[in-house]
């Protein structure tokens, strides 16, 4: 039974992982279908508490993959769909690596690399907007991202300014 | 894009030991509140200077054309660039060890106590920072590329297309195949 539900949650994660194209944001719609709809492991309400944590956790969004699986099979659960949600797209990455350095110096792989540094700047910039309409909802919270925008560019540390928009966040919440 | 940064002359290979590789993303993952691309960029170019801001864009990029997060797919073609297999399996494994460490212990929390207000509040004012944090990120790579037209005029094509519902998959192809047709014509500086 519980080998069984682990070997669910390797293949549902292992068959999203190569659907995550722009990250792992991209298929938290499929997850939630899965986890909620198909497999009723647990309700909508749930289902947005384990969402709201796993960003809240640092580290990449595909965490909420490992959130899913330890509401499922708890330590094991988390391990086992972290692993399945990253290995396919790991293996991928590694394949085109490896081609990218065998042709680095092509001149269409130079342009390739010119073409797609602007690229993941629009997308940084889009990925900002997107966390920050969802999480912001009054005008400090606005604040507290463009005043933490601006202190990072001034070279404060990262976890200086999170430490004080946390401070900021448990005082005015 | 590679370590040898062929479009600044740096050198042909990085002496980076497994240890080395292993600690850098170990930070990388424990400080990547509000987005693992900040952390990223503070460990990878700004502290160990293993890579530039133009290569650290365009390896960012690559991650992000394929399926994954882009800082795994990074640190899978870095570890990878510094010892092969094993090394895209030690940054990639030290890279989510804190995250799903950090992780696994919120998640035993919350189903003991639940989230009491202040800590939940502390987690939304840390979620809004972060987002603050990705756009000094984008910020300073624009910075860094020279404030070109065409770079400001390809990043607000990609932003746009993201805002407006575009897929992604479309967005990052039909903006990279402009920005190459452009790159091929346009002399690198």
């Amino acid at each position: 039974m519980r080998g069984g539900l682990l070997m669910t949650l390797a293949a549902t994660f292992g068959g999203l992982s190569l659907a995550a194209i722009g990250g792992a944001s991209a298929i938290v719609p499929a997850v939630r279908h899965v986890a909620v709809v198909d497999r009723v492991w647990m309700t909508d309400v749930v289902f947005g508490q384990l969402y709201a944590i796993s960003q809240a956790a640092p580290g990449p969004n595909v965490l909420i993959a490992g959130a899913v699986g330890w509401k499922v099979a708890g330590l094991a659960g988390l391990l086992i769909a972290s692993l399945a949600v990253i290995g396919p797209s790991s293996v991928l990455a590694l394949g085109l690596g490896r081609f990218v350095d065998r042709h680095g110096e092509r001149w269409w792989m130079r342009a390739a690399r010119r073409a797609l540094g602007p690229v993941a700047m629009g997308l940084l910039v889009a990925s900002a907007l997107t966390i920050a309409r969802t999480q912001n909802h009054v005008p400090w919270e606005w604040a507290l991202t463009f005043g933490a925008a601006l202190l990072a560019l001034c070279r404060v540390h990262p976890l200086g300014v999170l430490a004080i928009a946390a401070a900021v966040g448990a005082v005015l919440a | 894009m590679t370590l040898s940064g062929s479009d600044d002359g740096a050198t042909d290979s990085l002496a980076i030991s497994l240890s080395d590789l292993a600690w850098a993303f170990l930070l990388v993952g424990a400080q990547g509140f509000g987005g693992v691309a900040v952390s990223a960029h503070r460990v990878l170019v700004d502290d160990r200077k293993w890579l530039n801001e133009a290569e650290y864009a365009a390896m960012l990029g690559v991650g992000q054309a394929l399926p994954g997060a882009n800082t795994i797919n990074l640190a899978v073609m870095l570890g990878d660039r510094v010892a092969g297999w094993r090394g895209a399996v030690t940054a990639v494994c030290s890279l989510m060890g804190a995250p799903v460490a950090i992780l696994a212990v919120i998640l035993s929390l919350y189903e003991r106590f639940a989230i009491m207000d202040a800590a939940a509040g502390a987690l939304g004012g840390v979620a809004s920072a972060g987002a603050g944090l990705t756009l000094s990120v984008a910020i300073r790579l624009f910075l860094a590329a020279g404030r070109k037209r065409y770079v400001g005029g390809l990043a607000l094509a990609a932003f746009a297309g993201v805002i407006l519902g575009v897929p992604l998959l479309a967005v990052v192809f039909g903006v990279g195949t402009l920005g190459f047709a452009w790159a091929a014509v346009e002399p690198a500086a």
